[in-house]
């Protein structure tokens, strides 16, 4: 079967993709306190600048990136979500980072061609 | 009917796909500690504008300089073969148009056309003016309520940069006299007088500095008309009372010198360094004398010089400026008591006779700022105002120096900065100084109209020569005053920024028409000031000699009653305890107001 | 016919305020006149130029269907009357307000 490759390279490298993430997001928001007004700039930063260090990998995968700013306010927060997909090569990994005032939950969903 | 065919192969992949467990992507428990610090915001400052928002821009148009030229064609249009100054070949062509039959039949209808119109502009005037008399009279009831001052053209120094506008000072301007026009010609000293330029003068000399001063033509801004050059920067300049065509001009370095406009532009003749001032020449005029050749110049030295222009190798006569005994003392003029010039003149030698011993201690030399002399108010009359403030009137007649000087007044505050005899009631005085402009009697020690400090220092001031009430006097901050005593004392009239930069001078041209304003960028602003400035109402002399008379009268009723009460302290008991009363309330005033300060401190 | 010319020039000027007369080609030489020389040149000059504008401008808005027939010139102390006919143009400076 020439379209079912197997190996690394088909593979979602979880570890990988965590610390690509943890740097994207670490890096975007780092200097920040949460603003209103600003999240929509951030969120959508976060999730464009993960989605092009993602596709550098040049790996024959799909990507979907979800991302949560949230205020840290005592609030709590629990998602969760469910895959119908192949198991041997999809996968999904989440970083969940904080400072003082927000929380930043980065979900990345990686399905092989 | 069709049939499609594709390989399984082709399909790609099979695909193995399943459900996975629910995932928890997170899960963030509810910090209560975290949500107590929570504090929901009331209220919320926004700040909006409803008007348009809008911006101030200034533009202004870069100079341009242009000069115009122009061709007098005298005749022309005669065919070639014609040479119109050959008046044979004239007088034949002429001939030959007479004789064309087209002419004579031109001007029979054209005859008849213009005798029409001609009988018909002698029959009536069809273009006739009416109410000639009431516009004029509405206009000028209109324009005579707002006194206003139109900025015509400015002058710049030619020895500037263009860009900066950093020219030399404009130190002095004089106007040419020409009768009761309107004067066109302008001459300005150009002389920068601020501390740094002038150390530098004196360590590299005058070699790197322009000295040259100029004439202008006020209709021609570009160019000056012509130069009075110099060997070092001329400070002050004045127009023969008579002839225009002479210009005496003091130099820096105290030298005198007299331009013929007519000769060129280096100066006829100049006096002797070692028998001029030793130090700048400040001012200068003509006296009035039989041959018309004599002046008087004041310096920073100390000095008054008095000069023949026909003999410039040494000056008829000097004066040193120092402060009598008598005013040293603190009293006005010799013989205190007496008030009136007149009955002052054998006092003072009587004061001479008697105080020689006391004079022995020299006072000090006095730098000397302006001198005015206005052979109205007395041949041998002249009036000076010193570095230290004073004002010294002053009689060339005299023999000893102390003779000479006949009253001192303390007049500003700073060195004098100009003094101008009213040119119709030369009596009066004008100075200028520190803040303030003030107008003196000679006979009242103290100003009798004395302005508001301004803002800036007043740096001149000068009467108008056809409105008696009217005086301009200019600001360090650029700003002219106008003053009219006809409409208020205590106000100036008009008061508009002139120059963006600190004013020198300011002259009315002979006609009152016009106001000649310098800077200390080299700029010199030329205003028309409005109709209502410069014509003279009907009984104005009369009133403005009323004003004056009236504030004089005050003022000597106020010196003799300070002097009575000076006098009842000792003599009169009654007046005393007065005096005594009115000490004590006004340490009670006093005690109050050092107590509210006090407390007013103690609750800080 | 110089009679005949002289006696037009004449009787034009003897009219009250006439000042005096030229009469001048379109070219703007003074062929005739009462006044100086140098002031007939001077008029003549000036006056064949505004001429020939005027003439100009009634041309030009008619559509060269009429011509300039008069011109009144009126200052403070004169009036100036130029009536061109043809190749020549009469020029009469008169001073209407002497009585």
């Amino acid at each position: 079967m020439d379209g079912m490759m197997s190996g690394e390279d088909t593979v979602f490298a979880v570890d990988e993709i965590t610390t690509i993430c943890k740097d994207v997001v670490e890096a975007q928001l780092k200097a920040f306190t949460y603003a209103h007004s600003k999240v929509t700039t951030w969120t959508s930063n976060v999730i464009e600048e993960s989605l092009k260090k993602l596709t550098a990998l040049n790996k024959p995968f799909k990507y979907v990136v979800s991302c949560i700013i949230m205020q840290k306010n005592g609030a709590g927060l629990h998602t969760a979500c469910s895959c119908f997909w192949d198991l041997g090569t999809d996968g999904c990994t989440t970083v969940r980072w904080e400072n003082r005032s927000m929380y930043c939950v980065l979900t990345v969903f990686g399905m092989a061609l | 009917m069709e049939v499609f065919t594709k390989k399984r192969r082709d399909f790609g992949a099979p695909v193995n796909f399943s459900y996975t467990e629910p995932y928890l992507i997170d899960s963030l428990a509810p910090n209560p500690e975290l949500h107590k610090l929570w504090v929901e915001r009331t209220h919320r400052d926004q700040q909006f504008q409803t008007s348009r928002e809008m911006s101030e821009h200034e533009v202004n148009t870069d100079r341009i300089e242009t000069i115009s030229r122009g061709i007098y064609h005298k005749e022309g249009g005669w065919p070639k073969e014609i040479d119109p100054t050959e008046s044979e070949h004239v007088t034949r062509y002429r001939k030959k148009i007479e004789r064309d039959r087209m002419y004579a039949a031109a001007l029979r209808t054209l005859q008849t056309t213009c005798e029409t119109i001609i009988k018909q502009n002698n029959a009536v005037e069809i273009n006739e003016k009416y109410f000639d008399s009431a516009e004029e009279s509405e206009v000028q009831s209109d324009e005579s309520d707002v006194p206003t001052l139109k900025s015509l053209t400015v002058l710049r120094d030619p020895n500037g940069s263009p860009e900066d506008h950093d020219g030399r000072w404009a130190r002095k301007v004089v106007w040419r006299h020409e009768g009761a026009q309107k004067s066109r010609k302008v001459a300005i000293s150009y002389c920068s007088l601020d501390f740094d330029k002038r150390l530098s003068v004196d360590i590299g000399g005058y070699g790197s500095h322009n000295c040259s001063s100029y004439i202008w033509d006020i209709t021609n801004p570009n160019f000056p008309e012509q130069e009075l050059s110099a060997t070092a920067p001329i400070t002050c300049l004045e127009y023969h009372t008579k002839d225009t065509n002479l210009m005496l001009g003091g130099w820096y370095n105290g030298m005198l010198s007299l331009w013929d406009t007519r000769k060129g532009h280096r100066p006829v003749d100049t006096t002797d360094i070692k028998m001029s001032h030793s130090d700048a020449v400040l001012d200068l005029k003509w006296i009035k004398s039989k041959s018309g050749m004599e002046c008087a110049s004041v310096g920073a030295d100390g000095r008054v010089l008095w000069w023949d222009v026909r003999k410039f190798s040494s000056p008829i006569d000097t004066m040193e400026v120092r402060l009598p005994a008598w005013a040293l003392a603190g009293r006005n003029r010799p013989g205190a008591k007496r008030s009136s010039r007149g009955s002052a003149r054998p006092g003072a030698r009587g004061a001479a006779g008697t105080t020689a011993a006391e004079e022995k201690p020299v006072a000090p030399l006095l730098g000397t700022m302006c001198i005015d002399y206005d052979s109205a108010a007395g041949l041998n009359k002249f009036t000076i105002g010193t570095e230290t403030g004073h004002i010294c009137l002053c009689n060339s007649k005299g023999r000893t120096p102390s003779e000479r000087i006949s009253a001192v007044f303390h007049g500003q505050h700073g060195a004098i900065s100009s003094l101008y005899r009213s040119p119709f009631y030369p009596k009066f005085f004008l100075t200028s100084g520190d803040w303030s402009v003030r107008l003196f009697h000679e006979e009242v020690g103290t100003p009798i109209l004395a302005s508001k400090y301004a803002e800036s220092r007043v740096v001149d001031c000068n009467w108008s020569p056809v409105r008696p009430g009217v005086f301009a006097s200019a600001q360090a901050n650029g700003y002219v005053d106008i003053w009219d005593l006809v409409r208020r004392t205590t106000h100036s009239v008009l008061s508009t920024k002139v120059s963006e930069h600190a004013l020198t001078c300011c002259s009315f041209d002979h006609s009152g028409n016009l106001l000649a304003v310098g800077d200390e960028k080299g700029g010199l602003t030329i205003c028309e000031v409005s109709k209502s400035l410069s014509n003279i109402g009907s009984n104005e002399k009369h009133a403005v000699q009323s004003v004056l008379d009236r504030e004089q009268k005050r003022e000597k009723n106020l010196e003799s009653r300070m002097k009575e009460s000076r006098l009842g302290k000792t003599t009169a008991k009654v007046e005393d305890s007065v005096v005594a009363d009115l000490a004590k309330e006004e340490e009670e005033v006093e005690r109050l107001f050092l107590e509210s300060i006090v407390g007013a401190h103690g609750s800080l | 016919m110089s009679q005949e010319i002289d006696e037009i020039i004449k009787r034009i000027t003897s009219h009250r305020g006439v000042k005096g007369a030229i009469v001048m080609n379109s070219e703007g030489i003074p062929i005739r006149t009462t006044l100086e020389k140098d002031l007939a040149t001077h008029y003549a000059a000036l006056i064949s130029h505004l001429t020939h504008e005027g003439c100009k401008l009634v041309n030009s808005t008619s559509g060269g269907k009429d011509d300039l027939k008069f011109l009144r010139i009126r200052n403070n102390k004169h009036e100036i009357m130029v009536a061109p006919e043809g190749k020549y143009v009469l020029v009469v400076i008169q001073e209407p307000s002497v009585e």
